[in-house]
């Protein structure tokens, strides 16, 4: 499996997360966003 | 990025190996974790997202995507998150023309599903492949001869597998003693199932020679290499105690992305010296070394 990952820097969000990373499946295209804060917290949806 | 490789591989079986991102992502500790994992890294320039294949764009899609979205709902901006999630969501099952007009959803569960179809079938080849070797018995393998039982393993190995499998034989190798030859297509039926589990090879090529001084296996594959981590499972401390049964060594030959190649060697003597006096070493030491294989299947269950 080959995977893609970028991610973008936004405005903190009102629940307190700053970055968006991407993890794309290069076979289908399936995005899977993860959401963090401040170079703590990690959430996946 | 730990989270997700993990969630694919308990999840879907499905294991990641190539990860592509531009040099930012790829910290020093990001690349120790991804160098134990064997995933191979690939650079894209950073803003060329074009580089990327089918995950073009994907980020940058999704959250221009999210962005509409939220100016046409007129929702503020500290609602983003929310607003990517259901980009992504319906990305995700938004037909494409490049996938025949399915979505990633589709095609990404479809393609795991097969996968873990897969799974089942090596290990069920594998129970097949234990069951052979178990009724091999040193009688059978005398009657029937050891170049002929590698061949059989090997056909069994990719009719079953797909990995294209080739055989390469010294033309003495039938002077080779039952008792040795029974453990020597045990060793290379795990060192197949270690290919078929592991490897994700396309070919291997399994070749036994017989010298004047030494028998010698190989089993090469042109699969991913072996992770430099512990050996899991009992495949290969099963084939070190066959081998030092008979006085012999194992070399693993493995480098990250370019195959792995298990090599035994054992003392001809061993064998039968069989080049020079092929039964009578082999049947004097056969008996003593009997009771030592014996003793380590026994160990290795």
């Amino acid at each position: 499996m080959e995977i893609h990952v970028d991610w973008t820097d936004l405005e903190e969000a009102y629940d307190g997360y700053v970055r968006v990373m991407f993890f794309t499946d290069a076979a289908s295209g399936l995005v899977t966003p993860y959401f963090m804060e401040l170079k703590k917290k990690i959430s996946r949806r | 990025m730990k989270d997700y490789v993990e969630r694919m591989e308990k999840r879907y079986q499905v294991k990641v190996k190539i990860v592509r991102s531009d040099d930012e992502l790829f910290t020093k500790r990001t690349r120790a974790w991804l160098r134990k994992k064997a995933i191979d890294t690939e650079l894209s320039a950073p803003r060329t997202q074009d580089q990327n294949g089918l995950a073009e764009r994907s980020g940058g899609v999704v959250i221009a995507k999210a962005r509409a979205m939220r100016i046409g709902a007129n929702l503020p901006h500290d609602l983003w998150k929310e607003m990517v999630n259901t980009a992504a969501y319906l990305h995700n099952r938004t037909p494409r023309e490049n996938l025949d007009w399915k979505t990633p959803y589709e095609v990404f569960y479809t393609h795991t599903s097969k996968l873990s179809g897969l799974t089942e079938t090596i290990n069920m080849l594998i129970d097949d492949l234990r069951a052979y070797i178990n009724d091999l018995t040193p009688t059978r393998l005398a009657k029937r001869g050891l170049g002929s039982e590698i061949f059989s393993l090997a056909n069994e190995f990719q009719a079953s597998t797909g990995v294209v499998a080739t055989v390469k034989l010294h033309e003495h190798i039938d002077e080779i003693g039952a008792d040795l030859g029974r453990d020597l297509v045990q060793i290379a039926h795990e060192a197949l199932a270690n290919v078929a589990k592991h490897a994700s090879a396309s070919r291997v090529v399994i070749s036994l020679r017989l010298t004047a001084q030494s028998i010698r296996l190989e089993v090469a594959d042109d699969g991913t290499g072996m992770a430099p981590s512990p050996a899991r499972g009992r495949g290969l401390p099963n084939m070190l105690k066959r081998v030092q049964a008979w006085g012999g060594k194992v070399e693993i030959g493995s480098a990250h992305g370019t195959g792995t190649a298990i090599r035994v060697w054992i003392p001809a003597r061993a064998g039968g010296s069989a080049r020079s006096d092929p039964t009578e070493s082999l049947l004097s030491r056969s008996t003593v070394l009997g009771v030592a294989v014996s003793a380590a299947l026994a160990i290795a269950g």
